[in-house]
């Protein structure tokens, strides 16, 4: 059916003259429950089907979507993309450059999970979700607000091209999130733990929601009664994980994007200080930061095989052992910029969207001769602080400068944790911050986050990042509480 | 594909919903992206929401989706809907839906989306700037035109309809000196397209980005300083979040249990004007369908009120002012679309009273730092300048900001350019210039 459907657009294209056409006809099931302090809040099954044709015409772009598999809609669907890629060829770039070649991928690729979230018993579900949610209350008197957030989603995508590609997708998604605020006048202290993959249930098993709740509850109320002030000054910082990924995310993730790079998403999110001529030669991190972007590693949020425009998924890495070298690209940008190929990092939030470049499952790796666990990291740093999981950020449009918040912090004085501390934030430009790497653990952990925003209108990415915990020398921190 | 929503009521009630509502939204949306002098991206999608909720004794179940959803029988829906709410945990908190109103149905459509007289506009803008100067070499951009038609209904006798068009731009302009960059925008929304002007847009813009080539660098510190509207907007946006009923009752806000008091300078009088015809985000009902109405939330810096939705009015005792959105995945209560009470002076009057001084055109990437403390930070952007003694006389690198927004607030000026302008995600506000006494930097961006 897909095909036939495929077919009879692709005919009507190649009759109106589209120099190429991508069709993505989509299908995507979605649910989620929500606890607020014992209410369920909200419980929702989604459901949405349709079809985003994208043609070049003249070699200008148009695209346009329509939520329906009928033909007829299909059809007018493909003549509003022309008309607006004519539209888009009256102010076309003066120099045409063509897309890099893409083999005609036609493949099947269907992650499995092991424990289907969509054949649960949904009352099993409220009332699971509704104990974990009671839990965190139940970790300490100070909690005035408790939340539960469960979301699992399906996407089943087939993917088009005039090119000959044929491409049938199914891609899980699974996660959860506690959040506790507790108030212990005059502090107030949010604590939040999530985890978000391409898994099924057993994600939901993995993440132990009791346990979480509990630690979320208690750490909400550690920070409202006993954490003490962050210090302030130019020192070690250790990160873990997950606020880790978040750095990585914001500057390295968003300024390696080769549309961003190229001046695309000047009137929305910005530029990059990251531009061509540094390529091969920018020092971002010391020798000890090496950062790789693999989308084809399995179980993660922002796993696929095939990004949005066909492009068989890539694993490289943006930065090696401190040197930039190479952008995140799709056939577009890859062209512009004189690159051989894409890095398949083209996606789109749904068929609604035209695809753009998106980071995947980009990640620091660890040293594998490095600290022993984070203990053994924090036992050989004399002071410092150690941060965890996100509170705040903002980046400069450039992403240069930075300012995150952590949710948690600690302080370390002679190799050990002296006592938590509250509103941690840590500020700094790029690569000076990179460059400051000086240990890390030989384990990692990725975290899956589905809320990276891009593009306008803003479409939602999926993407997950991790590394190893990783200390920082000479960090400014402690700049507002 | 017209679809029987009061059908879809019945088979509720037939199946024991105590109540139920349903949100029908159809959309047409334009969006036209221009980067390096051309047209980027260019996407028109067509898509329907539907959304429906049914009650059984405060026990609730939903279902969602786009058109695919409207090809089930009425009948089907139902009985999913009251499958999930029959499971459902008891919500103690649930409001209930809007009393019955039967709302004229009203179509606010003064113009339909064409992409040719889009193109035409954005060409003619980047023709402008690149025109204005020799230094302008690169504009970018967008247009987004959006007609919606929603409807709503609910088991109690609610029948609320509209259909509205709203066109929004950004222009940011880039000009170089050798390797020295300097770039500028603007943001703007109408109810037609014509209204935006674009090619005036862009060539305000681009002349501020060539005024801005060639920056110097100041250190971090406390400045006086004049906010363009734009940065005006954000920093207003801020305070916005703070009085929503949502924020305050999960204790984010800094602006808790602070009706009534003096928060801010008495130069201050924030609007929301839903009724006003301005506004491009002009309603009689809110999506819960209760009535909007124009609140003045901030008068003289005496904060009036929160905004209020069914259910956090609930836990408050009282009632939704009709500031209902659907905002970050869920229902929250917001001031969108506020007028800033212009005062009396020009911008220029207000430049001329700053000794030693900066003037902001932009803030980006702005998140609080600690929502209950009200502290934030982000940076300026698109054009920081600096003045002295009353006279702007450089050009700026941008700058890190971190302070409180009451701080901010505290000692202000406000003048007398009102203008609409988009806001970064979504709506717009009309708002003005201000100086203020307190504006910190604490850090260097180095560009």
């Amino acid at each position: 059916m897909m095909e036939d459907l495929a077919n009879s657009i692709m005919a009507e294209a190649s009759s109106q003259g589209v120099e190429l056409t991508q069709i993505r006809i989509n299908k995507e099931f979605q649910e989620e429950i929500r606890f607020r302090n014992g209410n369920l809040e909200r419980v929702n099954s989604s459901f949405l089907q349709g079809i985003g044709i994208r043609v070049r015409v003249e070699s200008a772009w148009g695209f346009a979507s329509i939520d329906s598999w009928d033909k007829e809609d299909a059809l007018e669907t493909l003549h509003r993309a022309i008309k607006v890629a004519k539209a888009s060829a009256r102010i076309k770039r003066k120099t045409n450059k063509n897309l890099v070649e893409e083999p005609a991928h036609q493949d099947t690729y269907i992650v499995a999970v092991k424990d289907d979230p969509f054949k649960k018993d949904l009352e099993e579900k409220v009332e699971f979700l509704k104990e974990t949610n009671l839990r965190i209350k139940e970790a300490h008197e100070t909690i005035r607000m408790y939340l539960t957030n469960y979301q699992a989603r399906k996407v089943d995508t087939w993917f088009f091209s005039s090119e000959g590609a044929k491409i049938h997708q199914v891609l899980p998604y699974t996660g959860a999130q506690h959040t506790a605020i507790a108030v212990a006048p005059p502090e107030i202290q949010r604590r939040s733990l999530e985890n978000f993959q391409s898994k099924g249930w057993e994600t939901i098993g993995e993440l132990d929601l009791f346990s979480l709740a509990e630690k979320v509850g208690r750490e909400a109320a550690i920070l409202a009664t006993e954490a003490k002030k962050s210090p302030s000054g130019v020192i070690p910082l250790i990160l873990e994980p997950y606020q880790l990924g978040l750095t990585i995310h914001e500057s390295l993730g968003h300024p390696t994007e080769l549309d961003r790079v190229l001046g695309y998403e000047a009137d929305f999110a910005g530029t990059s200080f990251m531009t061509p001529e540094k390529l091969g030669t920018l020092r971002y991190g010391n020798e000890k930061v090496t950062m790789t972007n693999d989308p084809t590693m399995s179980g993660v949020l922002a796993h696929y095989k095939y990004d949005d425009e066909g492009t068989l998924a890539k694993k490289f890495q943006p930065v090696k052992e401190g040197i930039f070298l190479e952008y995140q690209s799709d056939r577009e940008h890859a062209g512009i910029l004189g690159r051989e190929f894409s890095t398949g990092n083209s996606k789109a939030q749904s068929y609604r969207f035209v695809p753009i470049i998106r980071m995947a499952n980009l990640y620091m790796e660890p040293d594998p001769s490095g600290y022993n666990g984070v203990e053994e990291l924090i036992e050989d740093t004399k002071y410092g602080v150690y941060g965890l999981n996100w509170k705040s950020h903002s980046i400069s449009d450039k992403r240069v400068n930075f300012q995150f918040a952590t949710q948690m912090g600690y302080l370390i004085e002679k190799g050990e944790i002296k006592h938590p501390i509250k509103n941690l934030t840590y500020q700094g430009i790029t690569t000076e911050f990179w460059n400051s790497v000086s240990g890390m653990t030989r384990q990692m952990q990725i975290w899956g986050l589905p809320y990276c925003g891009k593009g306008a209108p803003m479409q939602v990415g999926y993407v997950s990042h991790g590394g190893p915990w990783t200390r920082f020398d000479n960090v400014r921190v402690g700049i507002s509480d | 594909m017209s679809v029987n929503l009061e059908k879809i009521v019945a088979e509720l009630e037939k199946r024991g919903a105590t109540s139920s509502q349903i949100e029908l939204t159809r959309i047409s949306r334009l969006s036209t992206r221009f980067g390096e002098n051309h047209i980027t991206q260019n996407q028109w999608q067509r898509e329907t929401q539907l959304s429906i909720v049914a009650e059984i004794n405060k026990k609730v179940g939903s279902i969602s989706g786009d058109s695919q959803l409207l090809k089930r029988t009425p009948e089907d829906i139902a009985e999913h809907v009251i499958k999930v709410a029959r499971i459902s945990t008891p919500d103690d908190d649930f409001p209930g839906y809007a009393p019955p109103t039967k709302y004229p149905p009203i179509d606010r459509v003064k113009e339909k989306i064409d992409p040719e007289k889009v193109s035409e506009e954005i060409g003619k803008a980047i023709e402008r700037a690149l025109d204005y100067h020799a230094k302008v070499k690169k504009v970018a951009g967008n247009v987004f035109a959006t007609e919606t038609s929603y409807r709503l209904v609910n088991s109690l006798g609610l029948d609320a309809e509209r259909s509205s068009v709203m066109f929004s731009s950004t222009i940011n302009v880039a000009a170089f000196d050798g390797d020295n960059e300097s770039r500028s925008t603007d943001r703007t929304a109408s109810v037609r397209l014509i209204d935006l002007d674009l090619p005036m847009m862009s060539e305000e813009v681009a002349k501020i980005a060539v005024a801005g080539l060639n920056q110097q660098e100041i250190e971090p510190g406390t400045y006086q300083a004049l906010l363009e509207p734009l940065a005006t907007q954000e920093i207003l946006g801020f305070f916005a979040q703070g009085a929503s009923a949502r924020t305050v009752q999960d204790h984010q806000s800094f602006l808790k249990d602070r009706i009534g008091e003096q928060v801010v300078s008495e130069n201050l009088t924030l609007t929301h004007v839903p009724r006003d015809a301005e506004n491009v985000l002009k309603r009689e009902f809110d999506i819960e369908g209760t009535p909007t109405q124009n609140i003045t939330f901030l008068e003289n810096g005496v904060l009036k009120s929160y905004a209020y939705d069914r259910r956090t009015a609930k836990k408050d005792g009282t009632e939704s002012n009709g500031t209902a959105w659907r905002l970050f995945g869920g229902l929250m209560p917001m001031f969108i679309g506020n007028k800033l009470q212009p005062g009396q002076k020009t911008r220029e009057d207000l430049i001329h009273e700053i000794d030693q001084g900066v003037l902001i055109t932009n803030l980006f990437y702005n998140n609080f730092v600690n929502p209950p403390l009200g502290t934030a930070t982000g940076l300026t952007r698109d054009g920081l300048f600096l003045i002295e003694k009353g006279e702007i006389i450089a050009s700026l690198k941008n700058m890190r900001w971190t302070d409180s927004i009451l701080e901010i607030l505290k000692n202000v000026e406000v003048a007398n350019n009102l203008s609409q302008k988009a806001r970064f995600f979504f709506g717009a506000d009309r708002t003005c210039s201000i100086l203020t006494d307190r504006f910190t930097f604490s850090s260097k961006t180095g560009h």
